[in-house]
C-alpha cells in the first residue's frame, strides 16, 4: 500500500508542487496513507476490494474513496484498484475524482465493488470565458453559449467555422464551398451580421485560420452582454480562448488525419449526341422557323464512331482528392512557469485533375504562463500562421463557366494531338476548361498570408486588499498578405485540315505577373482593475474597471510587368507596361479607445445581477460624433435555489431566469463621410475600362480628383438595442436539462442615402445618412441529455434557433401608386419576402394550348410553364407576382449531436440543417445551352415530342413529359417552378474512436492512443434538385462544390 | 521568516509595485489620438493651383460623356463608360449589325444625375475661379474650359430629352428643396445657352491645347456640331415640336433654323483658321484613310480627341470588334451591312435598283475570278473602313465564303439566283432546292469546320476561315468584317479584353467640314445663297469634294450637283437608301453615312433629319454570301482557296429582323425616377 501510494506521489510530483487540484489530491493521499499505515487506530471492521474505471474501461489512477460521513478513505492505484477497510454495518462510500461525476455507492455485503466514473461536463463550477474575464456558468445572467475544444474537434471540417456548425443555438453557418483556402462561409449570430471575433482578448479577424487543435474553448455573447465590446459589438462576439499548458510532466501529443474528398455534387455536362439532340430542340422550337441544327449525318458520326464524344468533365476533374493534417503540441510546466506549444500543419487539395489547386498552412503557438513573485503574474502569446492559396490565374468559377460550356463536339486538343490545345467553339470568352483549370499551362494565383499576434501581460494582485488585481495587456499583431498572379500566355490552336496546318492563338497574351503586398498592423494595450470578492459567503461582488486603446494600420504595394521571356519574377520583366501602384482604400489607419466598466452582484448564488457599460470613441467618426456611451444590464434568479423548490423538488438541479438588456453600436460605415473635398487619385467607380483613375493629356496618364459625395457631418455608428429573456434548467442530477432563449434587436440609424427630396439635377450625390432601421428577432432552444447505462455513457444535445429580421423605416423614393407601393416598400416589412408567381400546372397537350384561359402565345408548347393568373386579369405579367416564400437566408437552423462511449469506444454523430429557406439558382444552373454552349445533364429530363424531327407545333405529336421544359425554355427565376425549398438536414460529422486500452499503452510509453475514423458531409436529405441546398446562387452558381471527406486519424499522448 | 527573506520579500512587491505603476501610467498617457486625417482626401486649397487644376480637369474630361469606344447599353452610366463597345446605335441605321442585337437598338437611356454631376463641377470652377483671375496663370482659360464642359454635357442631355433643367450655379444642399427643383427650360434656351458658353469659350480659350484637353478650335468645332443640330430641329423637326405650360419642350421655332446654320458656318470657318485639315499623309488613298485613325494622336485631322493608355485606361475594342480569328475572344461584332457597302463609287451596281450587281440580264448569278475581283476597283475610303476578303490583315488572310458549290457543278453553268435580293424575302438556304443539293455549307463554327476535298486534293473550308454561316456563335452576320478604328498592329494574341488604347477621334476636320457644307447647302436652299460674302454653294460644293477628293470617290462635276431635284427613291439608284428632302442634301447626307460611319454621328443625323421612321422602316439589313466553285479551286500562297465566286446578295439569313424606328425615340423619355423627385420635369410626348 505505501509503495502503491508512493508511487502515485512520485507520479504526480510535479504536478504536485503548483497545479490546485493535484494539491488537493496529494494532500488526501498523504491524508488517506496516515489512516491507512496505522490500522490498529481502526474500528472492527472488514476489507472490501474494488476498482474504478472510466467509460473507456480506463482504470482511473488517484480516485478518492471515502467513506461517507467519515474522513476515512484511501485512494485508487496506477490500475484504478483499492482496498479499503470498513466498519460493519450500512456503509456508504463516496466517489470523487476532479472532473468526474462523484457516485455514493451503498457497499451493502459485498466484498468487490466495480465503479465506473463519467465525466463531469456539466460540472456546476464549470467556468466560461465573457468578455474581459470568466464567469462561473451558473452565474451568467447573458445568452452566452460556450463550446469546448473536444466538441469542436468531433468534426473535421475544413476550418472552425465549419466545426462550429450546429453546435451552438442562434450561431448560423452556411458552407458555400469546400474550394481549398476561400472561406466564404456565412457566419453570424441570430442574423445580426458579421460577429466582432475576440481572440485571447484582442480583437482579430482570421476565425478560419486558427488552428483548431489549439483552441480551448468558444463562447458566443448573442445578446447585450457584448456590448462590453461597445461600438463594434452590435452582430455579437465570438470569443476564442486558447489553450494552456498545465503544470506537470511535459506532455506530448500528436494528432494526425487523412482523408478523401469526394465532391457532394456532381454537376456533369452532357455528351456530343445529348447536346445536338438539346441543340436540336431549341431550334426547333422557333415556330416562324424550325430546324434542326444538326442532320443525321452529325448524328451517324457519333453512332458509328466515326466521331466521338469529349468528356470534358472527367478531363477537368478527378474523383476524389486528399487532405491531411498533422498536429504536435507539448505542454507542461512547473509551479513557476507553464507551456503550451503547438505546431500546425494542413493540406487541402482540390478537384482539379491537374492539382493545381491547393491549400496549406503550417502554424506555431507558443502560450507561456509564468509565476514572477507571489503576487505578479506575467504571460506570453505568441501565434504565428502562414497558408497558402494556390489556383489556376482564371480561378474556379471560370472553371466550371468553361467546363459546362464547352462543346462536346469540340476536342481537347487539335487533331487529338496532345502537344496542341484546342481552341473551342463555344464562342464568346470561352478557354479550354483544360488550360483554365491547369497552372502549368495558364499559370496561377498563389495567396500567402502570414499572421503574427502576440500579446503579454502582467497581472499583479494588490496587496492589502483582497480580491484586488491589476492588469495590464499589450498585443501585437500583423498580418501580410503576399498574393502572386501569373498569367501565362498559352496557345490554343486550331487545326485546318485543309492545309493541315495548327494555327495556333496565343491566349493571355503577353504572360503577365503581378505582385501584392499588404501589410495590417494592429496594436492594442489595455490596463484593468479587477475586483472580486465574497463577503459574509453569501454576497458575491466583482467589479472591473478598464481602459483599451488601439490603432490599426494598413498599407499595400503592388506591381507588375509584361514577360517577354518566362520567369516569373519581377526583375525579369519589360519595361514596357510595367505598373507599380497601391490601393489607396487599403492605405488606413484607425483607432479606438474605450473605457469599460463590469460590475456584478450575486446573493448565495441565487440572486444576480450585472451591469457593465463602455465608452468607446472611433477615429471613423467626426470628433462630435465619436464617442458613445453603450451600457447593459442583466438580471437572474436561480429559482431553484429557493428553498420551496430545493426542498420540495430534489430532482431539479438549476432552474434560472435571466434577462438582459443593452445598447451596442456597429461602426460598419464608411470612413471619412463627414469630410468634404476631393478624393486623389479618383476611386469611386473608376476602373482601366469606364471611369478611369485619371485621364489622358497629350499622351501622358495624369491622376484626377474623384469628387466626393456632400459630406455628412453627424455620421455616426448604427445603434443597437439587445434584449434577450431566458431560462436555464437542470434535472435529475443533470441527465437532462434545457436553455430556452428569445430574443428582439433594434437597429437605428442605419445608413442610407436620403433620396427622397433631392432631385438628380444637383448634381452631387447625397451623402449616406444615418437613417434607416430593422428589428430582428426570434428564438433559441437547446435541450440536453447525459446518462449512463452500465458502462454505456451517451449524451444527445438538441438545438433549434429561429430567426428573422424585418425593416423598420426604409429611406426611399415615394411610390407612383399604391400596387408599386405594395410591390416595391420594404419598409416595416421581413426583409426576406421573395415576390414571384405561383406555378399553376403545365400545359399537357395542344388542346389545353389552345383552350386555354390565359393568353398563351402562339409558340407555347406542351410543357410549358403555365403560371398562375394571381390576380386574375387574363394576362400573366409582373403584377401576377406575389408573396410566396422566404428567401434563401435560412429563418430556421438547427442540430444535434449525439455521443456515446463504450469501453474505449466512442462514437459521435452530428446533424445538422436549416429550415424556411429557398433557393434559385441561374444561368447554366437554370437553363441549357447558355450562349449556344453545353448542358447539364439536369436538363435532358425535359418535354420532349416522341418524334425529334417532325415540327413540334404540328398537333400530331406525341410527347415525353419530363421535369423542364422544352427546347431549353426556362421558367421565370422567379416562379415556383424555379424556387426551390432549400430545406435541410444533414449528417454534418460522424465519428468513430477506439481509445487504446491504457494498461497496454503503458508498455510502449504512451499515456493515451485514439484511432478514429470520420465522416464529413456524408448524407443530405433535402428536395432541392441535383445540388447540394447549400450550393449559392454567387457568382451565377460557378461555385467549387461542397466535399463529403472521409478521415482516418489516430492522436497519441507520450 | 528571516530579516534577508523579508526584505527580499519587500523588495519584489516594492518592484512590482513599481512596474506596475509604470504601465498603467505608460497606458494612460498614451491614449491614442482619434483624430486621424485621411490619406487622400484634398480639400479646396490644395487643388487651386496649377497641379491641381489639372487633376481636377482630367477627373472632369474623364467623366465627360463622349461617345468613344466604350458605349454600350449599361444603364447605370447611361450608355457611357462600359467596357463591352457591343451595343453601338449604328446598329438602328443600317451601318452595322453584331449577333448581341440583331434588332432595333436605342441607345441606353437615363443619362441624367452624371451629366448634371459633371456640370455641378463645371460650374464651382466658373464660380470660384473669377477670385484668381490674375493671381493664378490660366485661371481665365480654365472657366473657359469649364464653360465647354458644361455646354458639351448639356449637348449630350438636350439631344436626348430636348428641353432640360438649366442649372447654371453649384446649388447649396442646404437650400430650400423648392429652390433645388429646377423645371425644364425650352430646348431653344438650352441651345442659346450652350453656344454662348461655347462662344465664351471660343473667345477665351487657348489657340493651343494638350491633345484631350480643349482650345479654342475645340470649342468652335463643337460648336457647329451644336448649331447644326439645332438648326435641323428648326428646320425639320416641327411635326415633334411638344409644347408644355406655353415652354417648348421638345422642339426650336422653324424661323430659327437659319440663325442656328448661320453660327454652324460661322463657327466652321473658325477652326478652317487653326490649322486644322484633312489627313493626306500617305499617297495610296486607302492606306491614307485606314491612317486617320491610325494615326489619330498627330494629324492634323484630329480635332478633339480621347486618349487612352494602357493599362490604365483602356478599351476593348479590337477585341470585340475584330474577325474572331484576329482576337483572342469575342471578335466579329463589326459586321457592316451590304446596305452600307453600296453607298461607294467602284461598285458593279444594277442601275435600276443601286444595288451591287451580282446577276446578269437572265437572273444568273455573274462569276468573278478569285475573291477579290469584286471590289477591286471599290473605293478607296470603302477599303480603309472595312477588310476585304483576300487582303491580308494583321498576318492573316482574310478568308469569306457562306459555301462551297460542289465540284460538278461547272462554274460555266448558269445558276439562277437563290433567294430574291428585294429586302423582304428571309428564306433560309437550305430550302432553296438546288441550293440544297449542290452548294455545301456547314452549321459549325468557322474553327471547327471539316474542309471537303476536291479531286485534285484542295481542302477548302466550307465557310472560310471568317465566313458566315448558319450556326455557331462567331460569324459574320453579313459577309464583312468592318475595318475602321480597329488597330492593326495588334497583334491577334494581343487583341484581348482591356488591352486596346487607340485613341478616340470625337471630333474630326472632315466633320467639320461636313457641318459646314450642310449648313451653308441649307441656308442656299433657303434664301441665304451668300453669307458672309460667300457662296453658300459653292462653299458646300468645296466641301464635299475636299472629302471626296480624300476619299478616292467620284467627285461632283459642279456646284450644281447640289440641286433641289427631288431625291432618289429606295431602291431606285446608287445612295438611295440615305434620305433627304432633296437631291443635293442626298448627296451631302450619303456623303456623311460614308465618311463618319461607325463614330457614332449617323443616328444623331437621322435624328435631327427625322428621316430616321421613314429610312428605318420595316427595314431588313442585307448581306453578302460569296459562293466558291470547287471546281478549278486551287490554293493561294497563304493557304486560302482561290477560284471562280459567285456572290449572293440578300436579306440577313440570321439577322433578318424587320426593323423600323418609331416616333416617339426621336426623343427620349425623362428618367421617371427624376420626376418622382422632382414634380415640375414634364414627361416627355408619347411616354
Amino acid at each position: 500500500m505505501m509503495m502503491v501510494n508512493f508511487n502515485v506521489t512520485k507520479k504526480n510530483k510535479v504536478a504536485y508542487l503548483t497545479q490546485q487540484n493535484s494539491l488537493n489530491r496529494i494532500f488526501i493521499v498523504l491524508f488517506l496513507c496516515f489512516f491507512t499505515i496505522i490500522p490498529g487506530f481502526a474500528q472492527q471492521s472488514r476489507e472490501i476490494t474494488g476498482n474504478v474505471k472510466d467509460l473507456n474501461g480506463v482504470g482511473i489512477i488517484g480516485a478518492n474513496i471515502i467513506i461517507d460521513g467519515t474522513k476515512n478513505g484511501t485512494i485508487t492505484d496506477v490500475n484504478g484498484d483499492f482496498k479499503l477497510s470498513i466498519p460493519k454495518g450500512n456503509i456508504t462510500i463516496n466517489i470523487t475524482y476532479i472532473g468526474y461525476l462523484s457516485q455514493k455507492i451503498a457497499i451493502g455485503n459485498r466484498n468487490s465493488i466495480n465503479i465506473l466514473l463519467s465525466e463531469d461536463t456539466k460540472a456546476i463550477s464549470e467556468v466560461v470565458v465573457v468578455g474581459y474575464g470568466t464567469q462561473k456558468k451558473i452565474s451568467l445572467t447573458g445568452a452566452i453559449s460556450s463550446v469546448k475544444s473536444k466538441d469542436i474537434l468531433s468534426t473535421k471540417g475544413q476550418n472552425v467555422q465549419d466545426m462550429l456548425t450546429g453546435k451552438i443555438p442562434g450561431l448560423r453557418v452556411v458552407q458555400k464551398t469546400s474550394e481549398p483556402g476561400q472561406f466564404t462561409e456565412n457566419f453570424d449570430i441570430r442574423n445580426f451580421g458579421t460577429p466582432l471575433l475576440v481572440v485571447d482578448g484582442v480583437p482579430r479577424s482570421d476565425l478560419q485560420r486558427l488552428d483548431p487543435n489549439e483552441i480551448e474553448s468558444v463562447t458566443v455573447l448573442k445578446d447585450a452582454s457584448a456590448s462590453i465590446y461597445g461600438v463594434r459589438a452590435a452582430n455579437g462576439v465570438v470569443l476564442v480562448t486558447t489553450k494552456k499548458g498545465e503544470s506537470g510532466a511535459p506532455k506530448i501529443s500528436y494528432s494526425t488525419y487523412y482523408g478523401v474528398q469526394i465532391p457532394a455534387e456532381i454537376l456533369k455536362p452532357v455528351g456530343a449526341v445529348d447536346r445536338m439532340t438539346l441543340m436540336n430542340e431549341k431550334s426547333m422550337r422557333s415556330n416562324s422557323n424550325p430546324l434542326l441544327t444538326y442532320n443525321s449525318d452529325a448524328f451517324k458520326a457519333f453512332a458509328d464512331g466515326t466521331l466521338t464524344s469529349t468528356d470534358w468533365y472527367k478531363a477537368v476533374i478527378r474523383n476524389a482528392a486528399p487532405q491531411q493534417q498533422h498536429n504536435i503540441n507539448v505542454s507542461g510546466g512547473s509551479e513557476a512557469v507553464t507551456y503550451f506549444v503547438n505546431l500546425g500543419y494542413m493540406d487541402q487539395e482540390g478537384f482539379w485533375k491537374s492539382n493545381s489547386l491547393d491549400y496549406n498552412r503550417m502554424n506555431v503557438r507558443s502560450n507561456i504562463e509564468a509565476r514572477i513573485s507571489k503576487r505578479l503574474k506575467f504571460s506570453l502569446k505568441l501565434n504565428a500562421i502562414k497558408d497558402l492559396t494556390t489556383n489556376p490565374i482564371g480561378g474556379t468559377a471560370n472553371v466550371f463557366k468553361m467546363l459546362w460550356r464547352s462543346v462536346p463536339t469540340d476536342r481537347i486538343y487539335a487533331n487529338d494531338n496532345p502537344a496542341y490545345l484546342a481552341s473551342t467553339s463555344a464562342g464568346g470568352d470561352v478557354l479550354n476548361p483544360i488550360a483554365m483549370s491547369s497552372s502549368d499551362i495558364s499559370g496561377y494565383n498563389k495567396n500567402i498570408n502570414k499572421i503574427f499576434e502576440s500579446s503579454v501581460d502582467l497581472t499583479y494582485e494588490v496587496p492589502y486588499i483582497s480580491g484586488l488585481s491589476v492588469k495590464g495587456m499589450l498585443s501585437f499583431d500583423n498580418n501580410i498578405s503576399d498574393n502572386t498572379s501569373f498569367s501565362k500566355e498559352y496557345n490554343e490552336y486550331t487545326y485546318n485540315s485543309a492545309t493541315d496546318t495548327y494555327n495556333g492563338v496565343a491566349k493571355q497574351s503577353p504572360t503577365s505577373l503581378s505582385r501584392y503586398y499588404g501589410n495590417n498592423q494592429t496594436t492594442l494595450y489595455d490596463v484593468s482593475l479587477n475586483y472580486k470578492r465574497s463577503f459574509a459567503q453569501k454576497h458575491n461582488v466583482s467589479a472591473l474597471l478598464l481602459l483599451e486603446c488601439s490603432h490599426s494600420t494598413g498599407d499595400n504595394i503592388s506591381a507588375s510587368r509584361q514577360f517577354s521571356i518566362s520567369i516569373p519574377y519581377l526583375f525579369a520583366g519589360n519595361t514596357l507596361n510595367q505598373v507599380g501602384t497601391a490601393n489607396a482604400s487599403g492605405i488606413s489607419e484607425n483607432a479606438y479607445n474605450g473605457f469599460v466598466g463590469d460590475f456584478s452582484y450575486d446573493y448565495a448564488g441565487k440572486y444576480f445581477a450585472k451591469f457593465s457599460f463602455r465608452e468607446d470613441g472611433s477615429s471613423k467618426f467626426p470628433s462630435n460624433s465619436r464617442w458613445g456611451f453603450f451600457p447593459n444590464g442583466s438580471i437572474g434568479w436561480r429559482i431553484s435555489e429557493e428553498p420551496f423548490i430545493k426542498n420540495n423538488l430534489p430532482s431539479i438541479n438549476n432552474i434560472k431566469i435571466r434577462g438582459s438588456y443593452g445598447v451596442l453600436g456597429d461602426d460598419g460605415a464608411a470612413a471619412y463621410q463627414f469630410v468634404s473635398g476631393y478624393n486623389y487619385p479618383n476611386t469611386s467607380g473608376a476602373s482601366v475600362n469606364n471611369f478611369p483613375t485619371g485621364y489622358v493629356f497629350a499622351g501622358t496618364y495624369t491622376n484626377a480628383l474623384g469628387f466626393r459625395v456632400v459630406a455628412n457631418p453627424n455620421i455616426t455608428w448604427y445603434t443597437s438595442h439587445t434584449a434577450d429573456i431566458g431560462i436555464d434548467a437542470d434535472f435529475w442530477n443533470n441527465k437532462f436539462g434545457f436553455t430556452v432563449d428569445v430574443f428582439n434587436r433594434d437597429r437605428s440609424g442605419l445608413l442610407a442615402t436620403r433620396i427622397v427630396s433631392i432631385p438628380g439635377s444637383f448634381g452631387a450625390s447625397m451623402p449616406q445618412q444615418n437613417l434607416n432601421g430593422d428589428r430582428t428577432k426570434g428564438f433559441e432552444l437547446e435541450l440536453r441529455h447525459h446518462n449512463v447505462i452500465g458502462k454505456v455513457e451517451y449524451r444527445a444535445t438538441a438545438n433549434i434557433a429561429m430567426t428573422r429580421k424585418m425593416n423598420l423605416y426604409v429611406e426611399r423614393a415615394p411610390s407612383g401608386n399604391s400596387y408599386s407601393n405594395w410591390v416595391n416598400n420594404p419598409s416595416y416589412r421581413y426583409n426576406d419576402i421573395w415576390f414571384a408567381y405561383s406555378a399553376n400546372g403545365r400545359y399537357t397537350s395542344y388542346n389545353q394550348i389552345a383552350t386555354s384561359d390565359i393568353y398563351a402565345s402562339r409558340a407555347t408548347l406542351p410543357g410549358d410553364y403555365k403560371y398562375e393568373d394571381w390576380n386574375g386579369d387574363g394576362v400573366i405579367d409582373g403584377s401576377d407576382m406575389h408573396p410566396i416564400c422566404t428567401k434563401t437566408n435560412p429563418v430556421l437552423t438547427f442540430g444535434t449531436t449525439l455521443s456515446a462511449s463504450y469501453k474505449g469506444f466512442d462514437i459521435n454523430l452530428l446533424f445538422q440543417g436549416a429550415g424556411k429557406t429557398n433557393v434559385g439558382f441561374t444561368e447554366q444552373l437554370i437553363a441549357p445551352l447558355a450562349w449556344n454552349g453545353n448542358a447539364l445533364s439536369q436538363f435532358l429530363n425535359r418535354w420532349h415530342p416522341v418524334d425529334p424531327t417532325k415540327d413540334p407545333y404540328d398537333p400530331s405529336n406525341g410527347w415525353i413529359s419530363g421535369y423542364y421544359a422544352y427546347g431549353g425554355t426556362t421558367p421565370d427565376a422567379n416562379s415556383t417552378y424555379a424556387i426551390q425549398n432549400g430545406a435541410y438536414i444533414r449528417l454534418k460529422s460522424i465519428e468513430l474512436g477506439y481509445s487504446l486500452p491504457k494498461n497496454i499503452l503503458k508498455h510502449v510509453g504512451m499515456k493515451d492512443m485514439r484511432i478514429y475514423v470520420n465522416g464529413y458531409n456524408l448524407f443530405t436529405l433535402s428536395k432541392v434538385k441535383d445540388m447540394d441546398p447549400e450550393h449559392p446562387s454567387d457568382n451565377y452558381g460557378y461555385v467549387y462544390p461542397l466535399n463529403k471527406t472521409i478521415n482516418l486519424g489516430a492522436s497519441v499522448t507520450f | 521568516m528571516n530579516n534577508n527573506l523579508y526584505n527580499k520579500m519587500h523588495k519584489n512587491i516594492y518592484k512590482n509595485l513599481y512596474i506596475s505603476a509604470l504601465i498603467l501610467m505608460a497606458f494612460f498617457a498614451s491614449c491614442q489620438n482619434l483624430d486621424i486625417a485621411p490619406t487622400n482626401i484634398l480639400t479646396d486649397k490644395d487643388v487651386y493651383n496649377a497641379g491641381g487644376m489639372k487633376a481636377y480637369m482630367a477627373g472632369m474630361y474623364g467623366r465627360l460623356p463622349m461617345e468613344d469606344f466604350n458605349v454600350s447599353d449599361d444603364a447605370t452610366h447611361g450608355g457611357f463608360f462600359n467596357w463591352t463597345s457591343i451595343a453601338w446605335e449604328m446598329l438602328s441605321t443600317g451601318e452595322n449589325v453584331n449577333n448581341n442585337y440583331t434588332g432595333l437598338y436605342i441607345p441606353a437611356q437615363g443619362y441624367w444625375s452624371e451629366g448634371y454631376q459633371l456640370i455641378r463641377y463645371a460650374n464651382k470652377l466658373i464660380e470660384d475661379l473669377p477670385a484668381y483671375v490674375g493671381k493664378l496663370d490660366g485661371a481665365a482659360s480654365w472657366i473657359a474650359e469649364a464653360k465647354f464642359i458644361r455646354a458639351y454635357t448639356y449637348f449630350t442631355l438636350v439631344k436626348r430629352y430636348g428641353g432640360v433643367p438649366i442649372i447654371n450655379h453649384v446649388q447649396s444642399v442646404d437650400s430650400p428643396l423648392d429652390s433645388l427643383r429646377v423645371a425644364r427650360s425650352s430646348q431653344k434656351d438650352c441651345y442659346d445657352f450652350m453656344l454662348s458658353d461655347l462662344d465664351y469659350a471660343i473667345a477665351n480659350m487657348p489657340v493651343k491645347s494638350d491633345a484631350g484637353r480643349a482650345n479654342k478650335y475645340v470649342a468652335a468645332a463643337f460648336k457647329s456640331r451644336v448649331a447644326l443640330f439645332a438648326g435641323s430641329i428648326a428646320r425639320y423637326g416641327q411635326l415633334y415640336n411638344y409644347t408644355v405650360d406655353n415652354v417648348m419642350l421638345c422642339g426650336i421655332p422653324a424661323d430659327q433654323a437659319n440663325n442656328y446654320f448661320q453660327q454652324a458656318w460661322d463657327a466652321a470657318k473658325i477652326v478652317e483658321d487653326g490649322g486644322y485639315a484633312l489627313y493626306q499623309g500617305d499617297s495610296n488613298l486607302e492606306t491614307n484613310f485606314a491612317n486617320v485613325f491610325a494615326k489619330a494622336d498627330n494629324s492634323t485631322e484630329s480635332v478633339f480627341i480621347r486618349q487612352y493608355n494602357y493599362p490604365n485606361y483602356v478599351h476593348s475594342f479590337d477585341c470585340v470588334y475584330s474577325p474572331p480569328r484576329m482576337a483572342t475572344t469575342y471578335g466579329s461584332r463589326f459586321n457592316v451591312t451590304l446596305d452600307w457597302v453600296e453607298l461607294f463609287d467602284g461598285l458593279p451596281k444594277d442601275q435600276n435598283t443601286g444595288h451591287l450587281k451580282t446577276t446578269d440580264s437572265q437572273g444568273h448569278y455573274i462569276v468573278y475570278d478569285g475573291p477579290t475581283a469584286l471590289f477591286s476597283n471599290a473605293e478607296p475610303r470603302l477599303k480603309g473602313s472595312i477588310m476585304l476578303a483576300g487582303q491580308t490583315y494583321k498576318t492573316l488572310e482574310l478568308d469569306i465564303r457562306s459555301g462551297v458549290i460542289n465540284e460538278n457543278i461547272d462554274p460555266s453553268t448558269p445558276i439562277s439566283k437563290f433567294v430574291p435580293d428585294d429586302g423582304v424575302m428571309t428564306t433560309a438556304y437550305a430550302s432553296v432546292p438546288w441550293f440544297k443539293n449542290n452548294v455545301l455549307t456547314t452549321t459549325t463554327t468557322v474553327t471547327t469546320q471539316t474542309p471537303m476535298v476536291t479531286s485534285t486534293g484542295v481542302k477548302i473550308n466550307i465557310n472560310g476561315m471568317d465566313g458566315p454561316s448558319n450556326g455557331g456563335t462567331i460569324n459574320t452576320l453579313t459577309g464583312f468584317h468592318g475595318r475602321k478604328w480597329l488597330d492593326m498592329t495588334l497583334t491577334p494574341s494581343l487583341t484581348k479584353l482591356n488591352a486596346s488604347y487607340q485613341s478616340w477621334i470625337d471630333i474630326r476636320y472632315a466633320e467639320v467640314l461636313l457641318n459646314r457644307a450642310e449648313a451653308a447647302l441649307e441656308l442656299d436652299q433657303n434664301g441665304v445663297s451668300t453669307y458672309n460674302s460667300n457662296n453658300m454653294k459653292t462653299d458646300a460644293f468645296m466641301c464635299i469634294n475636299k472629302i471626296r477628293q480624300r476619299a478616292g470617290a467620284n467627285l461632283l462635276s459642279s456646284a450644281s450637283d447640289l440641286s433641289t431635284a427631288p431625291a432618289y427613291a429606295k431602291g431606285t439608284a446608287s445612295g438611295s437608301f440615305v434620305q433627304a428632302p432633296n437631291r443635293g442634301l442626298q448627296i451631302l447626307r450619303i456623303e456623311r453615312y460614308k465618311e463618319l460611319a461607325f463614330e457614332h454621328k449617323i443616328y444623331w443625323d437621322l435624328c435631327r433629319w427625322f428621316t430616321f421612321d421613314t429610312q428605318i422602316y420595316n427595314y431588313r439589313r442585307r448581306m453578302l454570301c460569296p459562293f466558291l466553285f470547287a471546281k478549278g479551286a486551287t490554293l493561294d500562297a497563304a493557304g486560302c482557296p482561290t477560284g471562280k465566286y459567285i456572290y449572293d446578295a440578300r436579306v440577313c439569313e440570321r439577322a433578318n429582323d424587320n426593323l423600323t424606328f418609331s416616333t416617339k425615340y426621336y426623343y427620349s423619355p425623362i428618367p421617371t425616377s427624376q420626376i418622382a423627385v422632382n414634380p415640375l420635369l414634364k414627361q416627355n410626348n408619347q411616354y
